[in-house]
């Protein structure tokens, strides 16, 4: 039975109206799907039928443009009545297009488009009448800034498109639309600044995508794995945002984004381990301003990854590197505390995560009860009952604070499992093994390319590049194109990862 | 080719894990802030130790005396350092841990010893020991020295001692060296090093012995603690062994010749002065024929107003009590004054510098003092 | 997996590895670490120049077996000298904390290192130098801001120390250091031919040869040479550079990384090079095959106590000399061949 509808959805469609009809009937489960409909009428004197998803489509245009359209249509005066002729003279639609690819026909019209089937004629017209509901523009959830835009991308590719239009306002601007999914299509779109996107990295990402054959993709997460160059590392090399502000700069500075259907983020490649640190505040406050929260971020993430690890590694092995006031306020905290250090911090840590899950889970409505629960009742009730020691409450606080400073989601839980090894590492061998983590950390990161370009670029390799890496220096100083653009000099290494 | 991986890292890690099971944890470290070393009658080593006590679970039976201190004090003899330190392993009831003492003493009987020198080489290797720890050469015996101290400024043992330590070398009355100084000046070809000279107030006979109170400098320089304990002065090691003792006011000039003190205190005709360093002191070293020429200059002002002839006064009694001093030194063969780093550089290897043999040459030497003294006071 | 660097990246790790394993080698890897240690730093610089230089000739003159025989002398150096580099790992770990723990535990985590960092190959191991180079100038600023008023200028002097023939004896030996690990070079991915080779060596021994010489006028300053020449313990070695005692403790943490990440990227350093060029004596092995033997090799050595034997103290105080001397004959036999071809 799946055999016959594969065979059905492949090939083209034929003249005959009812037997189409029968065709895509079979194929849209009409006999138990309630939600399809195949509205039968005449068009300028031919029998047609418009086939849609019931709130997929805009019914009102429908009505109005298609319908009507056709009510009032004449006969045919200048040659056949075909597809061709009712785009031409009959259906007010902006966009439509003649389409006799079956399996083109059934992904549109599951996709919330309208196809209008011609008695005597092989080919259908494919109307761009998609009517769901969707979240209007709304602040940004993730990624909020203090001084800049407020507005998100939202779930609705097009509109998602057309404020990405907004903020770059250029011819250059292209947009290219593909499916992915082998089953199951997702409408992507790559969009990036003619004049400013090496053809080459275009090239590769088109590559990638294309080559994508999973039975379905959901959203820009999925993309990202699946055309990832390191699957295996710890850290993204793409970065996902929010913010139209923020994908209009990567767009600008040659950089390539790429959209999802349903999904309200951006995918931006090339990227730098220090894109990652990055924000819009950095962009619009002063560059003074911009400076000092960028360190004030590189300090969290050096502390959100080695802090705890550093402490039980001091505690447990190198106490004469702590000053003997502080040692003996540890050892008097932890005079009580029945488990060894490196358990200790594993019960904080993970309660931390703990705590954090279900903060990001719970309904919103009792998440300040929770922040309660955990920040001050857990958190005293486990130093009064001598589980945890209260120097070792401020360690996984203040990493806490570290991990949150870090812009990128994706990126601050690459961190914790970072974090995660260095704590191990140093309790099996202090600061040694904090030593050795933090070299294959950073062996790991130089080895990593983001669309063939390598992540640590370009500090490592060495390339010029404008006074915005890892402080911001003044805006008027930042006239350099970015390394990976069309007028910069690096070039990406070919054929690096792909898709899976 | 992965799974070959997998399982060597887990071998890895499993192995790790065995060998670094038995932990150090912080609070079951006994750390031992002070050190004391004598030598008993039947030439065995002693060692006392001073510990902090943790918490309030640590009962203070396990050796104190006094149950109010927060410290406990042990105290062993050995034939050797290094069984004297395996005894008191044997004998804390938690980890030794050395790496934070913050004070030696020595007795003087055992500092002056030939063999001295090989002892802090000992303690030097002593594992863990970090050797950033504060020197003193005390009269008497250095246990009761290190049971005597005890908590004053704050409630930390650590805190009273980096203070005391502190305070004395600003005021000039003690070298700024500690135990690594003396372990490396005896091992190298400079000059010779020093260490604070420390005793107990046991009587009026003693402390006026160790006090210089005919110095034209200040005559109530003591620092005096409620412990009783006293620092004031320097020892002056002579490869490894003590081989002078300077008093307060002594030891005030020397640190002046050092640079480590800026201001001095005169006390003339019943009148006293307080002169600051005008500039950085100069030392040199000129060769006349076999021996060399010694020649040290310092810069003082004086913020009150001293008219010519009371200048000249301060010029006299201080370059009088240098050249003292640079005599003494002279007469034990001792060079504390940085002299020997300024003649080496005259030569080219260690050879010829080695055979040059400084502290004869040092003892024979023409010793140059010139004190400059004026009035930064606005007439 | 083929293991290859680019010229850029293979300059800035043998740059690196070179001032790491010239300053460790003469001061915490002798015995008696002699006074104007860092004089012979730069001697051995200019000394191993020439050498550097006549590298490019022997793989253009010296045609297959002169290339192969001289692969497998750079091979062995470097495999010895990631052994070196690995117990001196393993000695720092026991003189900080790990005293008691057997020295195969404490070799595991440099070895998995080792193998991660040559797996992740040359041009990662050369970006991760760049990037160590920059984190090396600020933790030496800090060091250095840290120790500033402990450091005695004077102990410099006398300024040969103990004499030509010690300053003489150590420049060779670090010309052999620089020989060898300057090896990278010549057989990296291209070839070190052309004039931007020529410098780039220049460079870096340049570079390297101040660095080391700075960091060991720095070391002397701090704790003096001892005068009885007698050999000294690991112990008292290491506390002379890492706690040294004349500072307070809890500022020696930034030496401390200084010192691990200096061992770590001299060990990724030599080892990739060993298994880079055991890859190309053997062109069928794998690159993770050549790095999992390199990383066992080295592992193996370290823990025999090789890395510690007069033997090898021998053969590095001639490696510069044989070097030299390979060099020479094959570029004066390519000469002679190539008058007769003329």
């Amino acid at each position: 039975m799946e055999q016959n509808r594969d065979d059905l959805a492949r090939g083209e469609i034929g003249r005959d109206l009812r037997d189409n009809i029968a065709r895509f009937r079979r194929l849209l489960y009409s006999d138990i799907n309630t939600d399809t409909h195949f509205r039968m009428f005449e068009m300028a004197g031919r029998d047609v039928c418009v086939v849609y998803i019931d709130g997929m489509a805009d019914e009102k245009k429908i009505s109005e443009f298609v319908l009507r359209a056709g009510a009032e249509a004449g006969p045919a005066q200048d040659g056949p009545v075909d597809a061709a002729y009712l785009i031409r003279r009959v259906l007010q639609i902006a966009q439509c297009e003649t389409e006799n690819r079956v399996k083109a026909i059934l992904d549109g019209i599951a996709s919330g488009m309208a196809a209008v089937l011609l008695s005597g004629c092989d080919d259908a017209v494919l109307m761009d009448i998609r009517g769901y509901p969707s979240r209007p523009v709304n602040q940004t959830t993730n990624e909020s800034v203090v001084i800049g835009p407020q507005e998100g991308f939202v779930e609705n590719l097009r509109t998602n498109i057309t404020l990405l239009r907004r903020y770059v306002p250029s011819p250059g601007l292209i947009a290219e639309s593909m499916e992915v999914g082998t089953r199951v299509s997702c409408r992507v779109c790559l969009v990036y600044l003619k004049e400013a996107a090496d053809e080459r990295i275009v090239s590769e990402l088109r590559r990638r995508l294309k080559c994508i054959d999973a039975p379905s993709v959901q959203g820009i997460g999925a993309i990202q794995q699946l055309i990832e160059d390191s699957p295996w590392a710890l850290l993204p090399q793409m970065l996902q945002t929010e913010r139209p502000d923020r994908a209009a700069s990567f767009l600008i500075d040659g950089q390539i984004v790429i959209l999802a259907e349903n999904s309200p983020y951006a995918l931006a490649a090339p990227i730098t381990l220090f894109h990652q640190l990055h924000t819009s505040d950095d962009s619009f406050a002063r560059w003074q301003y911009g400076t000092l929260l960028r360190l004030i971020r590189i300090w969290g993430m050096l502390i959100s990854i080695f802090l705890p690890g550093l402490y039980v590694s001091l505690t447990d092995y190198h106490m004469h590197l702590i000053p003997l006031s502080l040692l003996g306020s540890i050892s008097e905290a932890r005079a009580n505390v029945p488990f060894p250090i490196l358990a200790e911090i594993l019960i904080m840590e993970f309660s931390f995560y703990l705590i954090n899950e279900a903060g990001t889970r719970i309904p919103k409505q009792i998440g300040s009860a929770l922040g309660i629960v955990g920040a001050l009742i857990l958190g005293q009730a486990a130093v009064s009952a001598s589980i945890v020691s209260p120097i070792l409450v401020i360690i996984v606080a203040i990493t806490g604070l570290g991990n949150y400073a870090v812009p990128d989601y994706s990126f601050s839980l690459g961190l914790i499992i970072c974090r995660l090894f260095v704590i191990v590492l140093g309790s099996l061998y202090g600061l040694y093994g904090i030593c050795v983590t933090a070299f294959c950390m950073l062996m790991g990161i130089c080895g990593m390319r983001s669309v063939g370009l390598p992540y640590v670029a370009p500090i490592a390799p060495q390339e010029r590049h404008n006074p915005d890496i890892l402080l911001r220096l003044p805006i008027w100083l930042q006239r350099r194109p970015m390394f990976f653009s069309k007028a910069g000099r690096m070039k990406p290494r070919a054929k690096q990862g792909g898709a899976r | 080719m992965r799974g070959c991986i997998a399982a060597a890292v887990l071998v890895a890690v499993g192995m790790s894990l065995s060998a670094c099971s038995p932990s150090m944890e912080v609070e079951n470290q006994a750390y031992v802030l002070v050190m004391g070393i004598d030598r008993t009658e039947n030439g065995e080593i002693e060692l006392t130790i001073r510990i902090p006590k943790i918490g309030q679970s640590e009962s203070s039976n396990g050796g104190g005396k006094d149950e109010a201190s927060p410290y406990l004090t042990y105290a062993v003899r050995a034939g050797s350092y290094a069984r004297a330190i395996d005894a008191l392993q044997v004998m804390v009831p938690r980890e030794l841990n050395l790496s934070h003492i913050k004070l030696i003493i020595a007795s003087e009987r055992i500092a002056g010893r030939s063999d001295f020198r090989e002892l802090v080489d000992q303690i030097a290797e002593t594992p863990h020991l970090y050797n950033t720890a504060r020197f003193i050469v005390c009269e008497g015996s250095a246990g009761d020295y290190a049971k005597r101290m005890d908590s004053v400024i704050g409630t930390r043992l650590s805190a009273e001692i980096d203070a005391w330590f502190d305070h004395c070398i600003q005021q000039g009355f003690i070298p700024d060296s500690c135990f690594a100084d003396v372990y490396y000046a005896s091992n190298s070809l400079y000059s010779d090093p020093t260490a604070v000279w420390g005793f107990m107030d046991s009587g009026e006979a003693d402390r006026a012995a160790s006090l210089n109170l005919d110095s034209p400098m200040r005559r109530d320089a003591v620092m005096e603690s409620p412990s009783q304990l006293f620092l004031s002065g320097a020892a002056v090691f002579r490869g490894g062994t003590l081989a002078l003792r300077l008093d307060n006011g002594e030891t005030q000039l020397l640190n002046l010749a050092l640079n480590q003190t800026r201001s001095i205190s005169v006390a003339l005709a019943g009148k006293s002065y307080e002169l600051t360093r005008a500039h950085r002191s100069k030392k040199s070293v000129s060769s006349e024929k076999n021996n060399p020429r010694v020649e040290l200059e310092i810069s003082l002002t004086c913020e009150d107003q001293i008219t010519n002839g009371q200048a000249s006064a301060i010029e006299a009694a201080l370059t009088d009590s240098l050249l003292a001093l640079v005599r003494k030194c002279q007469s034990s063969k001792v060079d504390p004054f940085g002299f020997a780093e300024l003649a080496a550089g005259r030569f080219l290897t260690t050879g010829e510098w080695i055979d040059y043999n400084w502290r004869s040459r040092f003892a024979q030497a023409e010793p140059r003092i010139v004190v400059h003294a004026k009035s930064s006071a606005v007439p | 997996m083929k293991l290859r660097v680019s010229p850029k990246p293979a300059a800035f790790s043998a740059c690196a590895a070179m001032a790491a394993r010239v300053f460790c080698g003469l001061s915490v890897d002798c015995v008696s670490p002699g006074y104007a240690a860092w004089l012979s730093a730069i001697i051995g610089a200019a000394l191993s120049v020439p050498v550097l230089w006549m590298y490019g000739h022997v793989s253009v003159v010296g045609g297959r077996t002169a290339r192969t025989a001289f692969q497998g002398f750079i091979l062995a150096a470097s495999l010895t000298g990631s052994a070196v580099t690995m117990a001196d790992i393993a000695h720092s770990a026991g003189y900080l904390a790990l005293d008691r723990v057997a020295p195969a535990v404490l070799l595991l985590p440099a070895a998995l290192a080792l193998f991660w960092c040559i797996t992740r190959n040359g041009d990662s191991i050369g970006y991760a130098a760049m990037i160590w180079a920059r984190l090396f100038a600020l933790l030496l600023l800090i060091v250095v801001i840290l120790q500033f008023p402990y450091y005695r200028p004077e102990w410099l002097r006398p300024i040969l120390g103990s004499g030509w023939s010690t300053v003489a004896r150590n420049a060779v030996r670090a010309a052999g250091w620089f020989c060898t690990i300057g090896g990278i070079w010549i057989f990296r991915e291209d070839g070190g031919e052309g004039r931007s080779g020529k410098n780039a060596i220049l460079l870096s021994c340049a570079v390297s040869g101040a660095i080391a010489a700075l960091l060991l006028a720095l070391h002397a300053m701090l704790a003096p040479a001892f005068y009885s020449g007698a050999a000294l313990s690991w112990q008292l070695r290491l506390d002379a550079l890492l706690t040294n005692g004349r500072t307070p403790l809890y500022l020696q943490m930034p030496m401390i990384i200084l010192w691990y990440g200096g061992l770590f990227h001299l060990l990724g350093c030599e080892g990739f090079a060993a298994a880079m060029l055991l890859q190309q004596m053997a062109p069928r092995l794998d690159g993770r095959v050549c790095a999992g033997a390199v990383t066992l090799c080295a592992s193996a050595l370290a823990l025999s106590g090789f890395t510690g034997s007069r033997l090898l103290a021998l053969l590095i105080r001639y490696q510069y000399i044989a070097a030299a001397g390979f060099c020479a004959i094959v570029a004066a036999r390519g000469g002679l061949q190539t008058c007769a071809d003329a």
